[in-house]
Protein backbone atom coordinates (compact mmCIF):
# COMPACT_ATOMS: atom_id res chain seq x y z
CA UNK A 1 0.00 0.00 0.00
CA UNK A 2 1.28 3.65 -0.68
CA UNK A 3 1.79 5.83 1.85
CA UNK A 4 -1.32 8.37 0.61
CA UNK A 5 -3.11 5.41 -0.89
CA UNK A 6 -6.31 4.58 0.95
CA UNK A 7 -7.45 1.20 1.42
CA UNK A 8 -10.93 0.75 2.54
CA UNK A 9 -10.81 -1.27 5.84
CA UNK A 10 -14.36 -1.49 6.78
CA UNK A 11 -17.89 0.32 6.21
CA UNK A 12 -21.22 0.15 7.25
CA UNK A 13 -24.52 1.68 7.75
CA UNK A 14 -26.72 2.77 11.17
CA UNK A 15 -30.34 4.01 11.84
CA UNK A 16 -30.44 7.00 12.63
CA UNK A 17 -31.21 6.11 16.44
CA UNK A 18 -29.55 6.55 19.45
CA UNK A 19 -28.96 3.09 20.78
CA UNK A 20 -27.63 2.61 17.40
CA UNK A 21 -24.11 4.76 18.05
CA UNK A 22 -23.19 1.99 20.78
CA UNK A 23 -22.74 -0.53 17.85
CA UNK A 24 -21.17 1.87 15.72
CA UNK A 25 -18.34 2.57 17.70
CA UNK A 26 -17.95 -0.40 18.66
CA UNK A 27 -17.81 -2.06 14.80
CA UNK A 28 -15.03 0.66 14.40
CA UNK A 29 -13.25 -0.23 17.17
CA UNK A 30 -13.05 -3.84 16.30
CA UNK A 31 -12.14 -2.80 12.60
CA UNK A 32 -8.96 -0.55 13.46
CA UNK A 33 -7.89 -3.35 15.58
CA UNK A 34 -4.16 -4.71 14.44
CA UNK A 35 -3.65 -1.40 12.73
CA UNK A 36 -1.14 0.34 15.08
CA UNK A 37 -3.68 2.26 16.92
CA UNK A 38 -2.82 2.60 20.72
CA UNK A 39 -5.23 2.35 23.60
CA UNK A 40 -5.06 6.03 24.21
CA UNK A 41 -5.30 6.72 20.40
CA UNK A 42 -8.43 3.92 20.96
CA UNK A 43 -10.07 5.81 23.78
CA UNK A 44 -9.90 9.18 21.97
CA UNK A 45 -11.50 8.08 18.74
CA UNK A 46 -14.71 5.87 21.07
CA UNK A 47 -15.30 9.49 21.88
CA UNK A 48 -14.92 11.46 18.29
CA UNK A 49 -16.54 8.48 16.75
CA UNK A 50 -19.42 8.48 19.29
CA UNK A 51 -19.87 11.96 18.59
CA UNK A 52 -19.34 11.77 14.93
CA UNK A 53 -22.38 9.37 14.17
CA UNK A 54 -24.49 10.94 17.16
CA UNK A 55 -24.09 14.50 15.36
CA UNK A 56 -25.10 12.64 12.09
CA UNK A 57 -28.22 10.97 13.78
CA UNK A 58 -29.24 13.75 15.34
CA UNK A 59 -28.65 17.07 13.44
CA UNK A 60 -27.96 15.61 9.80
CA UNK A 61 -31.42 13.23 10.06
CA UNK A 62 -33.05 14.15 12.71
CA UNK A 63 -33.30 10.84 14.30
CA UNK A 64 -35.54 9.17 11.35
CA UNK A 65 -35.18 5.84 11.46
CA UNK A 66 -35.56 5.27 8.03
CA UNK A 67 -32.19 7.24 7.69
CA UNK A 68 -29.16 6.01 7.26
CA UNK A 69 -25.78 7.03 9.20
CA UNK A 70 -22.65 5.81 6.67
CA UNK A 71 -19.39 5.22 8.65
CA UNK A 72 -16.47 4.00 6.37
CA UNK A 73 -13.08 3.47 7.44
CA UNK A 74 -10.02 3.33 5.52
CA UNK A 75 -6.15 3.52 6.24
CA UNK A 76 -2.65 3.67 4.56
CA UNK A 77 0.53 3.34 5.66
CA UNK A 78 0.37 6.85 7.77
CA UNK A 79 -2.75 7.52 8.91
CA UNK A 80 -6.76 6.48 9.86
CA UNK A 81 -9.60 8.22 8.08
CA UNK A 82 -13.21 7.41 9.90
CA UNK A 83 -15.98 9.26 7.36
CA UNK A 84 -19.28 9.69 8.84
CA UNK A 85 -21.98 11.19 6.92
CA UNK A 86 -25.26 11.29 7.27
CA UNK A 87 -28.71 12.13 4.31
CA UNK A 88 -28.66 15.84 4.95
CA UNK A 89 -32.46 15.68 5.39
CA UNK A 90 -31.53 18.34 8.45
CA UNK A 91 -29.68 20.83 5.94
CA UNK A 92 -26.32 21.41 6.57
CA UNK A 93 -24.11 21.42 9.59
CA UNK A 94 -24.12 24.63 11.18
CA UNK A 95 -20.31 26.23 11.24
CA UNK A 96 -18.29 25.40 14.04
CA UNK A 97 -18.06 27.24 16.86
CA UNK A 98 -15.56 27.11 19.64
CA UNK A 99 -17.98 26.80 22.70
CA UNK A 100 -17.84 29.69 25.44
CA UNK A 101 -17.62 27.77 29.00
CA UNK A 102 -18.44 31.54 31.04
CA UNK A 103 -21.40 32.23 28.19
CA UNK A 104 -22.99 28.83 29.17
CA UNK A 105 -22.81 28.81 32.67
CA UNK A 106 -24.69 32.28 32.73
CA UNK A 107 -27.23 31.03 30.26
CA UNK A 108 -25.95 33.33 27.65
CA UNK A 109 -25.43 30.53 25.39
CA UNK A 110 -27.11 27.04 24.53
CA UNK A 111 -25.54 24.37 27.16
CA UNK A 112 -25.02 22.25 24.01
CA UNK A 113 -22.56 22.58 21.39
CA UNK A 114 -19.75 20.73 22.52
CA UNK A 115 -19.39 18.02 19.92
CA UNK A 116 -17.39 19.17 17.07
CA UNK A 117 -14.92 20.70 20.03
CA UNK A 118 -14.60 17.38 21.29
CA UNK A 119 -14.10 16.00 18.10
CA UNK A 120 -11.44 18.24 17.30
CA UNK A 121 -9.91 17.59 20.37
CA UNK A 122 -9.58 13.78 19.87
CA UNK A 123 -8.23 13.70 16.42
CA UNK A 124 -5.75 14.95 14.80
CA UNK A 125 -7.39 16.16 12.20
CA UNK A 126 -10.89 16.81 11.40
CA UNK A 127 -12.59 17.98 8.23
CA UNK A 128 -16.40 18.60 7.98
CA UNK A 129 -17.54 18.67 4.27
CA UNK A 130 -20.73 18.81 1.80
CA UNK A 131 -20.96 16.55 -0.76
CA UNK A 132 -24.40 14.84 -3.15
CA UNK A 133 -26.74 16.82 -0.29
CA UNK A 134 -24.81 14.84 2.62
CA UNK A 135 -23.18 16.16 5.49
CA UNK A 136 -19.45 13.98 6.08
CA UNK A 137 -17.09 14.27 9.18
CA UNK A 138 -13.64 13.35 8.56
CA UNK A 139 -11.91 11.93 11.37
CA UNK A 140 -8.32 11.67 11.01
CA UNK A 141 -5.65 9.59 13.28
CA UNK A 142 -1.64 9.57 12.15
CA UNK A 143 -0.99 5.26 12.91
CA UNK A 144 1.65 4.99 15.98
CA UNK B 1 -21.81 1.81 27.35
CA UNK B 2 -23.36 0.60 29.99
CA UNK B 3 -27.89 1.54 30.49
CA UNK B 4 -28.61 4.61 31.10
CA UNK B 5 -30.63 5.09 34.36
CA UNK B 6 -33.09 7.24 34.18
CA UNK B 7 -33.68 6.78 38.21
CA UNK B 8 -31.45 8.93 39.90
CA UNK B 9 -31.41 8.59 43.86
CA UNK B 10 -31.62 11.75 45.88
CA UNK B 11 -30.15 11.78 49.25
CA UNK B 12 -30.49 14.47 51.54
CA UNK B 13 -27.61 14.50 54.23
CA UNK B 14 -29.13 16.49 56.58
CA UNK B 15 -31.45 19.31 56.16
CA UNK B 16 -28.97 21.87 54.55
CA UNK B 17 -27.11 19.62 51.95
CA UNK B 18 -28.34 16.69 49.07
CA UNK B 19 -26.60 14.11 47.15
CA UNK B 20 -27.35 13.49 43.74
CA UNK B 21 -26.00 10.03 42.68
CA UNK B 22 -25.76 9.59 39.05
CA UNK B 23 -25.46 6.07 37.69
CA UNK B 24 -24.84 5.06 34.15
CA UNK B 25 -24.66 7.08 31.15
CA UNK B 26 -24.93 10.94 30.80
CA UNK B 27 -26.32 11.85 27.88
CA UNK B 28 -29.55 14.24 26.68
CA UNK B 29 -32.03 11.14 28.04
CA UNK B 30 -31.51 12.33 31.28
CA UNK B 31 -31.79 15.87 30.84
CA UNK B 32 -35.63 15.77 31.79
CA UNK B 33 -34.94 13.35 35.09
CA UNK B 34 -31.89 15.80 36.46
CA UNK B 35 -33.48 18.69 35.89
CA UNK B 36 -36.48 17.57 37.46
CA UNK B 37 -34.14 16.02 40.60
CA UNK B 38 -32.63 19.08 40.90
CA UNK B 39 -36.09 21.19 41.15
CA UNK B 40 -37.25 18.70 43.99
CA UNK B 41 -33.65 19.34 46.05
CA UNK B 42 -34.17 23.43 45.47
CA UNK B 43 -37.70 23.05 46.82
CA UNK B 44 -36.49 21.26 49.74
CA UNK B 45 -34.76 24.27 50.62
CA UNK B 46 -31.07 22.60 50.40
CA UNK B 47 -28.22 25.41 49.89
CA UNK B 48 -25.84 22.50 48.92
CA UNK B 49 -26.24 20.19 45.99
CA UNK B 50 -23.32 17.77 45.89
CA UNK B 51 -23.66 15.44 42.39
CA UNK B 52 -21.72 11.90 42.79
CA UNK B 53 -20.10 10.78 39.53
CA UNK B 54 -18.80 7.72 40.99
CA UNK B 55 -21.06 5.44 38.68
CA UNK B 56 -21.08 7.57 35.77
CA UNK B 57 -19.42 5.04 32.70
CA UNK B 58 -20.02 7.12 29.81
CA UNK B 59 -20.91 11.15 29.48
CA UNK B 60 -20.98 12.12 25.77
CA UNK B 61 -21.27 16.25 24.69
CA UNK B 62 -25.14 16.36 25.36
CA UNK B 63 -23.95 14.82 29.35
CA UNK B 64 -21.62 17.97 29.50
CA UNK B 65 -24.24 20.12 28.49
CA UNK B 66 -26.64 18.70 30.84
CA UNK B 67 -24.49 19.12 34.11
CA UNK B 68 -23.71 22.77 32.62
CA UNK B 69 -27.49 23.36 32.56
CA UNK B 70 -27.28 21.68 36.17
CA UNK B 71 -24.77 24.69 37.03
CA UNK B 72 -26.68 27.14 35.79
CA UNK B 73 -29.85 26.35 37.17
CA UNK B 74 -27.95 26.28 40.67
CA UNK B 75 -26.40 29.40 40.20
CA UNK B 76 -30.14 30.93 39.87
CA UNK B 77 -31.76 29.24 42.83
CA UNK B 78 -28.17 30.10 44.49
CA UNK B 79 -27.93 26.54 45.79
CA UNK B 80 -23.96 25.65 46.16
CA UNK B 81 -23.14 23.11 43.58
CA UNK B 82 -19.88 20.15 44.45
CA UNK B 83 -19.32 17.42 41.77
CA UNK B 84 -17.66 14.58 43.33
CA UNK B 85 -16.35 11.08 41.61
Amino acid sequence: MEADEWEVISEFTIPSEQHHVIKAVEDVIQAVDGLGISKEQIFRLKTAVSEAVMNAAEHGNKFNPCLEVDIQVRANRKMLLISVSDQGAGGSIPKYETPDLQAKLVGKQSPRGWGFFLIEKMVDRMEVREEAGRNIIDLYLYRE
Amino acid sequence: MSKINTNYPIQFHNEQVAILALSGDLTDKCAGNIEADFLAVACSGVCRLIVDFSNVKYINSAGIAVFIHLIHLSRKKHIELEAVG
